[in-house]
């Protein structure tokens, strides 16, 4: 009943009028169950019309079906580039695809920046422990500050955190070349893709701003 | 205990994220996590009086694979295990064999030790086909099957697959052939659904509605159809026109042919209802470190404490830990900005720049303890090394900070609720190994 309740709203969102007989909304945007149930939750007003075939619901759920699949409604999949999401995407697809729902894209959410994986990716590779740890020095790490300048030694407490750093680096690189093959997955879909940045400290409305920009600047909106 | 009143505004808090905070200017020093009760898992699992596992909590946080790892892991210690999921991902049903639809347990294949493990995936149609096929004459059965409102519904108006797993475990603990059943939950946004849409939908099938569109077929054996067209009853004939004629024929149709299961679909939900309240049935309540998922265990740990069910004690999954606690996040983001900006006033750090007459004068042992080798250069390569992982180190500590004051919230909320974090994995689980890592994970005391 819910399920026909939101869709059912959705849909008079898209065809209101304001005030001076315009369409009030440019585009009106839904959220929706998970994948896995997408179909389904989009489909449920072919099965209340299949059920009702005479009197208001039908005429309602016939004209909410029109909406929903008319050429100016899209089906977007959001996903993490992890591998149960992306199945569950390909997947998705395959169902929209099916039950004859138009599919947008597929927004790849919270992706790490680049720069971090080329050191990941470099630490997994070889021995470079005492350069490091030199390096590590020189910036401060584990030093107390003032005490800088050249060093040709380092201090204990630097060294120390060699190698749980590193044990990070290659955690990481683990995951950059799992990302890659989802990334690859969706790919292979030869659907448009977006990507949305990782926010480190959580969602708050500035954000929500950067997504939205993010999205701007890819063509996304 | 704190007040009801309390308690809401605490519940609040715990599912308040921390948001905002890294950037208000709070130090991310890791303090030391608020004590809280461990988790035996080990010790549940082995006790002979549970009997029944039931792993809730909201969607995406691990339900599954902490079910099928927990019912892995009690097999391998001696025990004859059944666990019934709900949506397992694709590469794990198919290594847990969980591929056959016939909605029966199977013996799961690479189980080591004495005990015994099966496992099904649940198939709610068929499960709603089981009862009606176990209640009705098979004329009536066949006119239920066949109906398109039955058919609707079975597979899936809300509640059709909560209620299923509650009938399913019914039956499975009536059948009596393991010591031991583990349930999986199925996933939606709110925990508590599995304790309500059993009820919901139990109560819609044996309900008043139906009652009264049931009442006029049974006076004088007329069929609905004719009282609806009469109007003798004002309701029916006003739902009539809304839904549509042929809608109340189908459900009264349905509604006749399930006349002799009418008080089953409640009876049996409030049934297996009792048995989650019985002693040997343990909750576990899954989560995750995040605003979400901890709201919703608390919605949970609240709820079985006023239906009186048992809370074994709360799994959290996808904890993130370092192994340099000691570097904060500024003073690791500081240090990589230092390594990135280029060399202003600083000479490039080689020897030969320090005072030519003190390395004139020293002498190697004057030297203190430095390696064989030290570099006479730091390659830009290992500046940009060092970068990337100060800043990933940074993101992490600030990610454990959030994952603490999360945890730290609800233990603050519900101290005597027994804890164990498990560490993430660095991807899915898949198979039988990756179900054994996780139930190593889960009893590493920490």
């Amino acid at each position: 009943m819910r399920d026909v309740l939101l869709t059912g709203k959705a849909c008079e969102a898209v065809r209101r009028k304001g005030p001076d007989g315009r369409l009030l909304y440019d585009a009106v945007v839904m959220d929706a169950p998970p994948t896995g149930r997408v179909s389904r939750f989009l489909n449920i007003n072919t099965e209340v019309a299949g059920l009702a075939r005479f009197g208001p619901i039908f005429t309602q759920s016939q004209a909410v079906m029109r909406v929903i699949r008319s050429p100016e409604t899209l089906v977007h999949l959001v996903t993490l580039l992890e591998e149960m999401p992306v199945q569950e995407t390909v997947d998705g697809v395959t169902e929209l695809r099916a039950a004859g729902l138009p599919v947008g894209g597929v927004f790849v959410n919270m992706v790490r920046p680049p720069v971090l994986d080329e050191a990941a990716v470099l630490a997994a590779e070889g021995d470079h422990t005492e350069e490091l740890a030199l390096a590590l020095a020189d910036a401060g790490v584990g030093t107390r500050p003032g005490r800088g300048g050249t060093r040709r030694t380092v201090p204990a407490a630097t060294r120390k955190l060699v190698g749980p750093l590193l044990a990070q680096g290659r955690e990481h690189a683990a995951r950059v070349l799992l990302e890659r093959e989802q990334r690859a997955d969706v790919q292979a879909l030869k659907l448009p893709m977006y990507e949305l940045p990782l926010l480190g400290g959580g969602v708050d409305l500035g954000g929500l701003y950067r997504l939205a920009a993010a999205l701007k600047e890819q063509g996304a909106a | 205990m704190s007040s009801t009143t309390a308690k809401k505004a605490g519940q609040a808090a715990a599912g308040q994220a921390a948001s905002g905070q890294a950037a208000s200017g709070q130090a991310t020093a890791l303090r030391d996590p608020l004590a809280a009760r461990q988790l035996d898992v080990d010790a549940l699992i082995d006790d002979p009086e549970t009997a029944i596992v039931v792993c809730c909590g909201s969607g995406g946080v691990g339900k599954t694979t902490t079910a099928a790892a927990l019912g892995l892991r009690a097999a391998e210690r001696g025990r004859k295990v059944v666990v019934l999921t709900i949506d397992p991902a694709r590469r794990l049903a198919q290594s847990m064999g969980l591929t056959e639809l016939d909605n029966t347990p199977r013996v799961v294949k690479g189980v080591n030790g004495s005990g015994e493990l099966q496992a099904m995936m649940l198939d709610m149609k068929r499960t709603f086909d089981e009862v009606v096929l176990a209640h009705a004459d098979p004329e009536r059965a066949r006119q239920i099957m066949e109906n398109p409102f039955y058919q609707s519904l079975s597979s899936g108006f809300a509640g059709t697959q909560e209620y299923m797993a509650m009938e399913k475990l019914g039956q499975l603990q009536a059948e009596g052939s393991w010591d031991l059943i583990v349930v999986d939950t199925p996933p939606s946004r709110s925990a508590l659904d599995f304790l309500d849409a059993p009820n919901r939908l139990g109560s819609f099938l044996d309900g008043k509605l139906i009652r009264i569109l049931m009442a006029p077929a049974k006076v004088g054996g007329r069929s609905a159809m004719k009282f609806l067209n009469v109007g003798m009853n004002m309701f029916t004939g006003v739902l009539g026109k809304v839904l549509g004629a042929n809608v109340l024929q189908d459900v009264s149709t349905f509604v006749t042919a399930m006349d002799s299961m009418f008080g089953g679909f409640r009876e049996r939900a409030d049934r297996t209802y009792r048995l989650l309240q019985a002693p040997g049935t343990a909750f576990l309540v899954v989560a995750a470190p995040e605003r979400d998922a901890l709201r919703e265990a608390a919605y949970f740990v609240d709820r079985l404490e006023t239906d009186r069910m048992p809370l074994a004690g709360l799994v959290l999954n996808r904890v993130h830990s370092t192994g340099a606690p000691q570097l904060t996040a500024e003073r690791a983001l500081a240090a990589a900005e230092t390594l990135e900006s280029p060399d202003q006033d600083d000479p490039p750090a080689s020897p030969s720049a320090s005072t030519p007459s003190a390395t004139a004068s020293t002498t190697p042992s004057t030297a203190p303890a430095t390696p064989p080798s030290t570099p006479e250069t730091i390659s830009a390569e290992t500046e940009v090394l060092a970068a990337g992982l100060l800043r990933l180190h940074a993101e992490r500590m600030q990610r454990i900070v959030r994952e603490r004051r999360m945890r730290d919230r609800f233990v603050s909320i519900y101290p005597d609720v027994p804890v164990v974090e498990v560490p993430a994995l660095a991807g899915d689980v898949h198979d039988l190994d990756g179900l054994r890592e996780i139930g190593e994970r889960l009893n590493n005391r920490h």
